[in-house]
């Protein structure tokens, strides 16, 4: 289990943050996300063999934002 | 998942439903013709009926300008989240429910509070040129995020806490719902104009259920037109999206700088006064100890008055056309606020200064201003 940040641009909104953190969670293999709009970034607490860091920034893509 | 949903609509159904029923028994109390009687000082009975009507005709319009440019602002917060519910008519008035909702409760449990312990809970006039100053700051700063100024605005943005997040994840109009579900409950800290003079009401009744009911029955009345300014404001602004987002943020700076203008003039700081240093032609001005002061549908009068250094002063506050926040008398460099509800008097005195100089004096919100001359 690691923790890893990732900067996100293209939040409108709080409730943009909330969308990624709800996509992430209910995704197999991540533990805990957790996305701050102000800071424009989110901290994702992840299973490396289950799902992977690429993985992670694609999910958060096709939500509309891009990670990086 | 699917619980979750049915647990939070639950949830929802069951505090409306109280809202509902706490309010049907009030308005039975209403219709009963229950008057409330106050002191002798103040003339006739006013029933619950009468407030409603008040708060449904004329109370919105004064406090719209704090609490609507509140609202505005956080609904302006969400607006991407509301518009992927553009289809349905709820994603747009929930949000503003909530806020009335939330405001709702929020200040029936202030009379309540008000009825029973009295003016312990009102807040001194300092706090009140705390908030609204407070309230102006948040205005502007999401109004500059909008516009995209700096990044350091997203900081006014409301995150709910994760835990809240987790459990109604799935129910994405409770994502759009909470700030201006705070926020309406935070309004009891922002009260304008008619509100304060039915805080005073409800004070006077000295009973904890009637001062409920006036309130509740006040926001009550408050809430259509708030709903339908809010309601097609925010349709219409999710229709031109764009364009609108622009107009918007710069109405909630003009809204956020006339606010504090009168928050200035509340704090009883001289930055922008009109002009209120002693002309020569004051110097008629015959020197009193006593007057009345007539609260009309357009201002105070008279706007002057001149009094003596040092000397005793009262004055008799008629209301007889004043609504809105002119209700509430306030002379704000000697810490003096004065609720005068419609239709009743009040005396107020006080020392005056025992250096030449001026007192302006004004409504709650810093509007209608005159001067008190002190030679």
């Amino acid at each position: 289990m690691i923790k890893k940040t990732f900067k996100i641009a293209g939040m409108h909104c709080g409730s943009c943050a909330m969308n990624i953190d709800g996509e992430l969670e209910d995704t197999k293999g991540i533990k805990q996300s957790n996305t701050n709009y102000a800071k424009q970034q989110t901290e994702v607490e992840f299973e490396q063999d289950v799902v992977s860091a690429e993985q992670i920034k694609s999910i958060i893509k096709t939500l509309g934002y891009t990670a990086s | 998942m699917r619980q979750d949903n049915q647990q939070s609509r639950l949830v929802i159904y069951a505090i409306v439903g109280c809202i509902g029923l706490i309010g049907f028994l009030l308005i039975i109390l209403a219709t009963l013709g229950t008057p409330i009687k106050l002191p002798t000082t103040q003339s006739g009975n006013i029933n619950l009926l009468t407030i409603f009507l008040t708060g449904l005709i004329t109370g919105g319009l004064t406090c719209m300008a704090v609490q609507g440019g509140l609202l505005a602002a956080t609904l302006a917060q969400n607006e991407e989240e509301r518009l992927k519910e553009k289809a349905t008519k709820s994603g747009t008035a929930v949000p503003i429910l909530a806020f009335l909702t939330t405001k709702l409760i929020a200040y029936t449990t202030l009379g309540f509070l008000l009825g029973w312990f009295g003016s312990f809970f009102t807040l001194s006039l300092t706090l009140q040129v705390i908030l609204q100053v407070a309230v102006a700051i948040f205005m502007i700063g999401t109004a500059l995020n909008i516009l995209n100024v700096h990044p350091i605005f997203r900081y006014f943005v409301i995150q709910p806490p994760r835990f809240l997040t987790r459990i109604v994840r799935k129910q994405s109009k409770s994502k759009a719902i909470f700030a201006p579900a705070l926020l309406g409950a935070l309004t009891v800290f922002i009260p304008c104009g008619t509100t304060q003079a039915m805080m005073a009401l409800a004070i006077a009744s000295g009973k904890p259920l009637f001062g409920a009911a006036i309130l509740f029955a006040f926001i009550l009345g408050t809430s259509p037109l708030f709903f339908i300014l809010g309601f097609f404001a925010t349709k219409l602004g999710d229709t031109l999206h764009a364009k609108f987002m622009r107009f918007a943020a710069f109405a909630i700076i003009l809204l956020a700088l006339f606010n504090l203008n009168n928050a200035m003039a509340l704090s009883g700081l001289d930055i922008f006064k009109s002009s209120s240093s002693v002309s020569t032609s004051m110097a008629n001005q015959p020197v009193i100890q006593k007057a009345t002061i007539i609260i009309g549908a357009n201002g105070y009068s008279p706007t002057t008055l001149t009094v003596r250094t040092g000397s005793q002063v009262s004055l008799h506050l008629n209301n007889t056309g004043g609504a809105g926040c002119i209700q509430t008398f306030t002379i704000p460099s000697m810490g003096i606020q004065q609720s005068v509800p419609l239709g009743t008097s009040s005396d107020i005195s006080f020392i005056a200064p025992n250096k030449p100089g001026t007192i302006p004096f004004m409504c709650s919100m810093g509007m209608y201003r005159g001067v008190i001359n002190v030679i």
